[in-house]
């Protein structure tokens, strides 16, 4: 029964029977199998992704472990590898984070004291965010109006976005053509291999960004930052990550949705506060204020000076008898220049003012009252002056030259007119008589019943005309006055040397010699006399010319030092010597001695 | 719709400019102006085709050119009908670059309007038919089968 059934399905399933064996051999020949798997294992692959993009990433899954043993096993192998990858892209992300820095500060600088800068600081503050942040967003002012992707070997167009209607040309030949200025550029200009990295077509500007399959390019318009180049960058890095297949797909190019929308993400538009502070790039503010401020103080410091020179004008020009021709600022202080009378009297001013004046006669009413006051010299008497007309009030002494200096104040400079109200005192008043006419050198007057009695010291001259004066008054007794009279005095002198017999001392007649000369010199000196002395000392040469001349000396010595134990003012005194210059035989004693000469 | 990148080739004034001129914009000049570097028109054919043309300058300078050609769907090889060596210049570009041969081309034997100073012999076509397997003569001034050139290398192409 057995053999039947096996015959039977020997018959029936032989075919079947072979094959199933074959593919058992199949499935135990592993180099057999490997062989087969191999002939579809690719286009399975490829069907399996195209169905389920997914599949691919358990491809492409990383066992960390094994890089990692790797890496420690043959590190040189690595870096050598790495090396030339790795250096190139070091440099451009150096550069670039430089660039980027280098924006900042400048954009730091600009934003640095404006008020919309302290507005953003306050949101930073308040809200958290970064204070460059908020900078970048209110400041950046650009729009990526359109983004190619090209395949960076054929300069086909893989994928746009973004408006075409703005396009200079057609995307296809914009894309062609910015391969072409890369190529140019790489062959003809770059040292290192790298290729156009930014353009400028019109107003718009081309950023273009390299990758090992496609290149991005943007069309910019305004001012990127460094920052939309490092998007670009991320996002050709993305693509060439994750849509590596599309990419090298000639079939997928154009209309891709996955390309398309990684691209529409780079059509940024950053908009600026429609404030146009820092439109100009320069922030005006501070120097607007700074200015004005300036420009406030100069104004204010100015009227405060103008205030001060008006007021120290006005008191200037209101003073009686001075003329002010001109007031300069000078520092601190005024210089006032103009003409002064000597009699004008300057008000005490608020300010320092240096007056530079010439001298005048003023006609001023107040000056002009001044100036018959100190002519009169009456206490008893008040001037008054008005519109040049000189009233005179009050009592003046009997004096006899009264009508006299009433018609010299009517010939002044300036008197038109004079009054004179005054009438003449009836009591005389010895000191109001010696104030005006003062008591020559010192000559004292007393008052007594009979009348006056002088004592002192007076020339006769000054003695004669004191009493002419004071004579109308009473009679005068001058007898107890001492009269000097300085030329007798001064021949007295001259005439009467002082001998000597012994030059070691002075003896009590010549003591009371020079006591006398000393009391003559006070008496000149009393009268107004200004008297020179001269000490001469003389000898008879008798001797030696040595020993006179040493005696002589020792002479001089002794007179002025009594003169001066006397109370005679030394230092006028001069000593003169007069030297022999023969000797003789015989002794003289008239002519051993000190001479004085005195001069007035 | 697809697009391809066609570079055309050829020594200097053999009237590549005029030809792509002719065929994008249908206009002739008689005035001569060098072309620098690389000049990009499009075109589109039909439907489904557009041609990115790459009018490559003069190709007298060595290896300048070839950046420009990778990536290249079709090569449109232009000699001047007049002048012998503008042949001579694609043999030497084809020597260079072998690979050219393998894409699709045609070769615009151009300036077939000058018919007095045609210089062209059987040798030529010989010659012609070592890179390019299909060639046409025409006048980029009359517009003599240019189109009909463009059009052919787009059937070759697709």
């Amino acid at each position: 029964m057995s053999n039947d059934r096996e015959k039977l399905k020997a018959l029936l399933l032989s075919e079947e029977i072979a094959q199933l064996k074959a593919i058992q051999q199949l499935l135990q020949d592993k180099q057999q199998l490997a062989q087969k798997i191999s002939e579809v294992l690719d286009p399975a692959a490829d069907l399996t992704i195209a169905e389920n993009p997914e599949f691919q990433k358990k491809f492409s899954r990383i066992d960390p472990e094994s890089y990692v043993q790797a890496v420690k096993t043959n590190k040189q192998t690595f870096i050598d590898a790495l090396l030339p990858i790795i250096g190139p892209m070091i440099r451009k992300s150096v550069t670039s984070a430089i660039r980027r820095f280098v924006a900042d500060v400048n954009r730091a600088v600009e934003m640095g004291i404006s008020a919309k800068a302290l507005r953003w600081r306050w949101q930073a503050f308040t809200t958290g965010v970064p204070f460059t942040e908020i900078v970048f967003n209110n400041t950046i002012e650009y729009q990526v109006q359109q983004v190619f992707l090209i395949d960076n070997h054929s300069g086909m167009l893989i994928e746009f976005a973004g408006h075409e209607d703005d396009l200079l040309q057609d995307k296809e030949a914009m894309s062609a053509m910015l391969t072409a200025i890369q190529d140019f550029v790489k062959d003809a200009v770059s040292k290192d291999g790298e290729g156009l990295s930014a353009a400028e077509l019109g107003d718009d500007l081309v950023w273009l960004i390299h990758g090992n399959q496609a290149n991005l390019a943007a069309v910019i318009k305004g001012a990127p930052t460094a920052r939309l180049r490092d998007t670009m960058t991320e996002s050709l890095e993305s693509l060439h990550l994750e849509q590596h297949r599309q990419l090298v797909d000639e079939s997928r190019w154009n209309n891709n949705p996955a390309l398309k929308n990684e691209l529409e993400k780079l059509l940024l538009t950053k908009d600026q506060s429609s404030d146009d502070e820092t439109k100009s790039g320069v922030n005006f503010w501070p120097w607007i204020i700074g200015l004005t401020a300036l420009l406030a103080w100069l104004l204010w410091s100015g009227y405060q000076r103008r205030q001060v020179q008006n007021a120290v004008t006005e008191q200037l020009q209101s003073t009686p008898g001075f003329v002010l021709q001109s007031l300069q600022h000078d520092g601190d202080q005024f210089i006032a220049t103009g003409l002064q009378d000597p009699l004008a009297r300057l008000p005490e001013l608020d300010h320092p003012v240096v007056i530079n004046s010439t001298p005048y006669l003023s006609l001023a009413d107040e000056v002009i009252g001044h100036r018959v006051s100190q002519w009169l010299n009456t206490p008893g008497v008040k001037v008054s002056v008005n519109d040049q007309q000189v009233t005179l009030t009050g009592e003046h002494d009997k004096v006899a030259d009264w009508p006299a200096k009433l018609q010299l104040i009517g010939m002044m400079p300036g008197v038109q007119q004079l009054h004179d109200q005054t009438t003449e005192s009836h009591v005389f008043e010895l000191a109001a008589f010696l104030q005006q006419h003062p008591a020559p050198h010192q000559l004292v007057v007393a008052e007594t019943d009979q009348g006056f009695v002088l004592t002192g010291l007076s020339t006769p001259q000054a003695l004669a005309e004191f009493s002419q004066l004071l004579v109308s008054h009473g009679d005068i007794d001058p007898t107890a006055v001492t009269t000097v009279n300085p030329t007798a005095v001064v021949d007295q002198i001259n005439q009467t040397p002082l001998l000597f017999s012994s030059i070691s001392r002075l003896g009590p007649s010549q003591q009371q010699q020079l006591a006398e000369l000393a009391q003559s010199l006070a008496h000149l000196q009393a009268v107004g006399a200004v008297p020179a002395l001269t000490l001469r000392a003389q000898s008879d040469c008798q001797g030696s010319i040595e020993e006179s001349n040493e005696n002589n000396q020792r002479r001089l010595q002794l007179v002025y030092d009594e003169l001066k134990a006397l109370g005679v003012d030394v230092d006028d005194i001069e000593l003169d010597n007069v030297p022999c210059s023969t000797t003789t035989e015989t002794i003289d004693l008239s002519r051993i001695g000190v001479w004085f000469e005195v001069t007035l | 719709m697809k697009s391809k990148k066609v570079c055309m080739i050829g020594r200097f004034a053999v009237g590549k400019t005029s030809l792509v001129d002719r065929f994008v914009k249908n206009h002739f000049s008689e005035k001569y102006q060098t072309t620098v570097g690389v000049a990009i028109a499009t075109k589109i054919i039909d439907d489904h085709t557009k041609f990115i043309i790459w009018d490559i300058a003069g190709f007298e300078q060595e290896n300048h050119y070839k950046p420009y050609l990778r990536g290249a769907h079709g090569i449109i090889y232009v000699v001047d009908a007049t002048e012998p060596a503008s042949l001579s210049t694609l043999e030497e570009i084809v020597a260079d670059a072998p690979e050219l041969k393998d894409l699709p081309s045609v070769c615009f034997i151009n300036k077939a309007d000058l018919t007095d100073d045609i210089n062209w012999t059987e040798a030529s076509n010989e010659q012609v038919a070592q890179f390019s397997q299909h060639s046409y003569w025409t006048s980029a001034k009359t517009g003599d089968n240019v189109e009909d050139a463009f059009l052919a290398l787009s059937k070759h192409l697709s």
